[in-house]
């Protein structure tokens, strides 16, 4: 660690002067430990897992049992007081389908965008406490509401002229879904 | 060329938002923009297919930023406005200004 690293928990110290207080990811993490100072040893994921389970009194914190792979994350969640670090599960991410739908219809030259922007969305509202249930549903109707433009436009490309926001099937898809998720928290 | 007349009104706010956020204007904080000021909430699919439609016509510029903790070590997009885009909004603007000239809307101010 850098010389003027005081704090004993690595895990709390990074939440509060590094700015990690998103779903972050375990490459970025082990990145951002590693900017930390170059005289610090080198840590596996083993290690900092080791050290994080060792060292965090911090109440409300639960942590993995099992070590995610590579591609893992872990969904951390900022309150006023602390940070805490969510148990890893599939149930913190954004819903898959809706995920595979947006990447179906959107164009593929914003769609990474597209996706990060929805997912910091979804972050925000974990962090603000919406219920997962309530966040997930709400990225549903944003993903929704994101692609039905990019479906109208597909269904005027292949000839149904008629097909606008307003015509009874896309209204009821379309309005619904965003009438359920916009509503207020 | 850009044609002014092309630009639409949702256009023309993220065109303004972009220029207000400047240089820190990517999706969501255009679409956190446009809700604040207007009260209109776009999807992120309109915002992009409008932001795609004005990047093609040479209005707007956009870059990959650097990675940030906040969204997990993901990089943003952000989009800049060009001098062409500028031109454009400045000249779609005057025009409605030029419209509205003279007349007396019922519940507007002065």
């Amino acid at each position: 660690m850098s010389a003027d690293f005081k704090h004993d928990n690595l895990l709390e110290y990074l939440f509060l002067h590094r700015s990690i207080n998103q779903r972050t990811s375990l490459e970025h993490l082990l990145q951002e430990i590693k900017m930390e100072g170059e005289n610090s040893k080198p840590r596996s994921l083993e290690d900092l897992l080791q050290e994080i389970n060792h060292n965090t009194p911090m109440e409300g914190v639960r942590l993995p049992r099992h070590l995610p792979g590579e591609q893992g994350t872990f969904a951390l969640r900022s309150s006023e007081q602390s940070s805490i670090l969510l148990h890893h599960s599939p149930k913190t991410e954004p819903p898959r389908v809706a995920e595979f739908l947006v990447s179906w219809c959107i164009k593929k030259r914003y769609r990474k965008a597209l996706f990060d922007d929805l997912d910091e969305d979804f972050q925000r509202d974990l962090s603000k406490g919406i219920t997962v249930a309530r966040a997930r549903l709400r990225y549903w109707g944003s993903a929704l509401h994101s692609i039905t433009p990019q479906l109208l436009a597909l269904a005027k490309r292949i000839g149904i002229e008629d097909l606008s926001p307003t015509t009874p099937v896309v209204f009821f898809i379309d309005g619904s879904v965003r009438v359920r998720a916009a509503r207020p928290v | 060329m850009v044609d002014v007349t092309d630009l639409t009104l949702i256009e023309q706010q993220t065109l303004l938002g972009i220029m207000r956020l400047h240089p820190n204007a990517y999706g969501v904080s255009i679409r956190d923009e446009i809700k604040l000021r207007t009260d209109k909430e776009y999807s992120f699919g309109s915002i992009y297919a409008i932001l795609e439609r004005l990047e093609d016509r040479g209005m707007i510029e956009s870059r990959v930023g650097e990675a940030t903790g906040s969204r997990g070590g993901r990089k943003k997009l952000y989009f800049t406005i060009t001098g062409a885009g500028e031109r454009a909004l400045q000249a779609s603007l005057n025009a409605m200004d030029a419209m509205r000239a003279g007349l007396k809307l019922k519940g507007a101010f002065a």
